[in-house]
């Protein structure tokens, strides 16, 4: 620690430096303030505030989905593969999810990671995924997502934006607050 | 950025790693800091692991107060891990206000404690910038400035090394600076610094909340900041005639 001190400031003084900063702090925040009707995040990037990017990919049924063409719809993006144990673990959450909400509109994209369509027919079955399973298999989206660990969710808005996103496996309760706060925002 | 650490085949979530470690290294400066003072460095260790606790205690109740149905239906779900489901500002309020009352109760000095861990609070702070930086969070705008970084798809003010400067710049000031210890003093310089550099850097911010017709909140609570701390420094000054006398 220091072993000597400099001369003490007068309260005179802290007094005029308040004076300053309160009229410099004022014209600065009206100065940086930002513009109303301003779209602040018009690029694409996974990250919450952002647009989530575009991508188009085959569904397990054959049909070709393109992310775009949701727009308008509160959409759930969860990247997942069939060996990953919290991909299982909270997969049974988001089927009642979506189960109580697709009346309402919600888009649920389970975006396979890579495997064998066999593989991810049965595990379909297996939880009644009755929404579109989408097949990733040169892992290019999820490249574009930046995906580091299984699962990894996504959450957009109907404008496109990107409102949340969770990495690792949710529980129940998780799954069911994440869903009620898109729905919310719609 | 560098959102996750792969070791060994794991992998690891940068900022909450990056954090967890920095809060180890600011109680350990802390209690340093605090025993130069003469107070038990175990008062920072036991204060801090309380704060922390009750940080992260307070920050899901205040995100559960939102969602009661879902955890009255799932009480286990309140001690889930998950980052997502806290309220970051509430977590932070409740650790400082369960640090307060831990200071308090064991009757240690305030003003004395707080200028004992402010060098540890500035640590915190560039560590905070640093774990934003490699998680890729409070980004800046875009910007055309040659120091621009390359981050979310545009070259953007590198807000997180604004940040971190700022911790710099204010631990040279503390200690280029010194004022008398034990009173609180490095305590609100602490704050006056920290409220300042936010005032100004927010501007550069890309994720500002925003508040009435687009003004920036936390340059709001900034700028209050910055002049109760100087209200503060004020009172405990000596006047021009004091100084004179």
């Amino acid at each position: 620690m220091a072993g000597h001190t400099s001369t003490p400031w007068t309260r005179q003084r802290y007094v005029l430096l308040m004076a300053l900063v309160a009229i410099f702090g004022l014209s600065w925040i009206v100065a940086s303030r930002v513009p109303e009707n301003t779209t602040r995040h018009v690029a694409q990037a996974p990250k919450p505030g952002f647009l989530a990017p575009d991508f188009e990919l085959q569904s397990l049924d054959g049909e070709t989905i393109k992310l775009s063409q949701y727009r308008g719809y509160p959409v759930v993006i969860n990247f997942w593969a069939t060996w990953c144990p919290p991909c299982r673990s909270e997969m049974p959450a988001i089927v009642q999810e979506y189960e109580r909400y697709k009346e309402q509109g919600l888009v649920v994209l389970a975006i396979d990671n890579g495997e064998d369509p066999p593989k991810v027919l049965e595990f379909r079955k297996q939880y009644g995924m009755s929404f579109p399973v989408l097949l990733d298999k040169k892992m290019r989206v999820a490249e574009m997502y930046q995906i580091r660990a299984l699962p990894t969710t996504f959450f957009i808005a109907p404008d496109g934006t990107i409102t949340d996103m969770v990495v690792g496996g949710m529980n129940a309760a998780t799954v069911r607050v994440h869903f009620q706060r898109l729905m919310e925002e719609r | 950025m560098m959102p996750v650490f792969s070791l060994g085949g794991l992998s690891i979530p940068a900022k909450p790693f990056i954090l967890l470690i920095g809060y180890y290294i600011a109680l350990w400066l802390g209690s340093k800091g605090a025993e130069s003072l003469g107070i038990d460095g175990d008062h920072v260790w036991n204060g801090g692991f309380l704060s922390a606790v009750g940080g992260l205690v307070v920050g899901r109740l205040a995100y559960a107060i939102r969602y009661p149905q879902v955890y009255l239906r799932d009480p286990l779900a309140l001690v889930s891990p998950r980052l997502s489901t806290f309220v970051p500002w509430a977590a932070v309020l409740g650790g400082v206000l369960i640090g307060y009352v831990y200071v308090r109760r064991h009757g240690i000095p305030l003003g004395r404690f707080v200028d004992a861990i402010t060098p540890a609070l500035v640590l915190l702070w560039g560590i905070v910038a640093l774990a934003n930086l490699f998680a890729g969070d409070a980004y800046g705008e875009v910007t055309h400035l040659p120091w621009g970084v390359e981050m979310w798809g545009a070259v953007r003010h590198p807000t997180q090394l604004y940040d971190l400067i700022g911790a710099v710049l204010t631990l040279f000031w503390l200690f280029l600076k010194p004022s008398p210890r034990g009173q609180g003093i490095w305590g609100w310089r602490l704050l006056f610094a920290y409220s300042t550099w936010r005032l100004l850097i927010e501007a550069f911010r890309g994720d500002s909340v925003t508040v009435w017709g687009g003004y920036r909140l936390w340059q709001l609570v900034a700028l209050v900041g910055a002049l109760v701390a100087l209200g503060a420094l004020a009172r405990i000054a000596p006047s021009s005639r004091e100084v004179r006398g």
